[in-house]
């Protein structure tokens, strides 16, 4: 097959023995289909590249060794005319860009300004956005296109606002590392963040039974229920933005996490109580202060930078000093 | 809500250490619930133990969310009064009334032995079309049926072009029975939309960018370009009654009386019979009501003896569920 030109894809090599597509094998006829549903032709994209790419996406999906029916799950989820609209912009086709620019501008810019809560923030994200996707660097030097990262799992604008919402996180991380070292107090001493300063405290009393009977628990725990957990404890989000993410109603999510929290409580006294321990000490130490706990600083440290990000664009909710108990 | 402890809280925290993160596509298909089970335990079983990942889901979701939501404004409101509900709901007995009535004299219409184009229509049914109830038949007004394209005698074959004196065009109706949106609609000459895209244009409506599908009428199957302001019936077969019809892509199902079940991977440009059975003689004889496909492979029909068949190769084999 001969490689479009106007594509600028790397065409498979024609030359020597043909390569081997893996990840395709057997699935010829739904490749086929695919590359006819997807107008990738109309992209300049020839259907040995279209195979390329599909391989590339099953290859970071699947295993090497998993079974067909899994690989021709995948293959029926992709957003395939998305992706071979992005993969044609990232070869430099124009008419692919003249399709995304068509389509995405606008809400791109939309997307960016509502994710930074202002226009201007949002405008620089959704232009630093924008050279990315080109595969332009900020001094102008040409790099691999982001577009090439998209693999067709999800819809190309659920993607790109994905992209956006990581950019806007990493930028409210280096700005506020820079706020945190520019910001001393009166005598000059650098102001250290509070969570790093709990962290950095040597443990007092900490009791192995504890930390080790309450890891089992959460070991053990199904990862939705952790994730639901995680998510309405940890990161205080609100059963309505649950509700949204996992497409439950609040009053199951509701529920089921008062159904998680006292099955873990009960795990976590029922494995004291085995270790030795008497109920009144259980009580006690269920109600221990986590100082007193074995502390990963690494750990916290790491959490710490994380929840930076999520404070400042939540700093509003956090100020509202939920009562939330944990 | 039970309290947690905090000694869990702070456990989970220091498990929080996950290093290989899903990419961005696979947390935007976990946004848009588009992610396949097997992949989706695996997000799931990361963002369980991943604050960073969850804070990009929820904001994503958040954003997602914003810009789903219809715009609206709200000027305050005001509890009705009485007075305002009793007119209301005069209106709207009245409305019930005149609705009615429509729906009586249509039918009649409908079932009058002989007057003009109506009668051309059902006559040209097979009986077992004609022997069903009249509200399956004629369930779409007169003008609809007047309009329709002249019938060909090309059971199974390709689709001609329809040139602008041919194409009957409808308004938009009432009677939506089925209505689908599949991709955009392609110049087969060019491959190439034959929607002009400007930057004006664009993000695409289903009105500038979709073809939709209905079935109309004495059971036909109509398709529109424009987002469904004009209609035009689509020949697949000149003595076959159409009840459903589906699309996923530029791949068309419908689906009709004596188990008649048609495809065209072309949106529409070309058909061909597909049997349920490999054995024609065993054929099912009963009505196709329903054709339904998740993708590309999977599909099921339903007849109306609620007999249902289902398909994982795109209709090549079919099996009794």
């Amino acid at each position: 097959m001969v490689a479009d030109n106007q594509s600028g894809l790397e065409a498979p090599d024609q030359s020597g023995p043909p390569q081997e597509i893996p990840f395709l094998v057997g699935l010829e006829d739904l490749v086929a289909k695919l590359y006819e549903t997807s107008e990738a032709s109309v992209y300049g994209i020839t259907s040995a590249e279209f195979s390329h790419i599909l391989n590339g996406v099953l290859h970071k999906y699947c295993e090497a060794n998993g079974e067909k029916k899994d690989r021709r799950e995948v293959l029926l989820s992709l957003k395939i005319g998305d992706l071979a609209l992005a993969r044609g912009c990232a070869a430099g086709n124009e008419h692919a860009w003249e399709i995304l620019l068509a389509k995405y501008r606008g809400p791109l810019y939309e997307m960016a300004g509502g994710i930074a809560r202002d226009d201007v923030l949002g405008k620089e994200l959704a232009d630093s956005l924008y050279g990315d996707l080109y595969g332009i660097t900020a001094r102008g030097e040409k790099a691999h296109s982001k577009l090439n990262s998209y693999t067709g799992i999800g819809s190309l604008a659920g993607w790109l606002r994905t992209v956006l919402v990581q950019a806007f996180i990493d930028r409210q991380r280096v700005s506020q590392r820079l706020s945190s070292l520019d910001e001393e107090d009166e005598e000059g001493e650098r102001r250290i963040p509070e969570v790093v300063q709990q962290a950095t405290e040597l443990p007092t009393a900490p009791d192995p039974r504890l930390g080790e009977v309450v890891d089992t628990a959460l070991a053990t725990m199904d990862s939705e229920d952790r994730f639901l957990v995680a998510s309405y404890f940890l990161d205080r989000r609100t059963l309505t933005e649950l509700k949204d993410i996992l497409n439950v109603h609040e009053s199951t999510i509701s529920r089921r996490l008062e159904k998680i929290t006292q099955k873990l409580r009960k795990t976590v006294r029922i494995g004291l109580l085995k270790k030795g321990m008497s109920p009144a000490e259980v009580e006690e130490a269920l109600q221990t202060d986590v100082r007193d706990l074995d502390l990963d600083v690494r750990g916290r440290l790491k959490e710490s930078s994380q929840k930076g990000a999520a404070e400042s664009f939540f700093g509003q909710r956090a100020s509202t000093n939920r009562t939330r108990k944990l | 809500m039970t309290d947690l402890p905090k000694v869990i809280e702070q456990r989970m925290r220091l498990t929080d250490a996950a290093e290989k993160h899903p990419d961005s596509s696979s947390l935007t298909a976990f946004v848009e619930r588009a992610l396949p089970p097997r992949m989706r335990v695996d997000v799931i079983d990361h963002l369980s133990t991943c604050s960073a990942c969850r804070l990009v889901v929820a904001l994503a979701n958040s954003s997602a969310s914003r810009d789903e939501a219809p715009s609206q404004v709200v000027y305050g409101w005001r509890p009705l009064r009485w007075g305002v509900l009793q007119w209301a709901s005069g209106v709207a007995a009245a409305a019930v009334v005149a609705g009615s009535l429509f729906v009586v004299r249509t039918n009649w219409v409908a079932q009058r032995p002989a007057s003009g184009n109506v009668i051309t229509a059902t006559s040209t049914t097979p009986a077992s079309a004609t022997a069903q109830p009249a509200s399956q038949v004629a369930d779409a007004p007169a003008t609809m049926a007047e309009v329709r394209a002249p019938r060909s005698s090309n059971r199974g074959k390709t689709r001609q072009q329809p040139t602008p004196d041919d194409r009957s065009m409808l308004e938009t109706g009432t009677n939506v029975e089925q209505m689908m949106q599949v991709g955009r609609r392609l110049n087969p000459e060019t491959a190439v939309p034959i929607i002009p895209v400007t930057p004006n244009d664009l993000p695409a409506s289903p009105a500038n960018s979709a073809v939709l599908w209905r079935i109309a009428g004495p059971g036909l199957v109509y398709e529109s370009f424009d987002g469904g302001h004009r209609w035009q019936s689509v020949m697949i077969h000149d003595n076959l009654v159409f009840r459903c019809v589906t699309s996923i892509g530029s791949t068309v199902w419908a689906g009709g009386d004596a188990g008649a079940l048609y495809k065209s991977d072309d949106n529409g440009q070309h058909w061909s019979a597909v049997s349920l059975f490999g054995d024609a003689q065993a054929l099912p004889t009963d009505n196709i009501v329903t054709v339904e496909f998740t993708d590309l492979e999977h599909g099921k029909v339903t007849t109306g003896l609620g007999r249902e068949m289902v398909t994982s190769d795109g209709g090549q084999t079919w099996r009794a569920q």
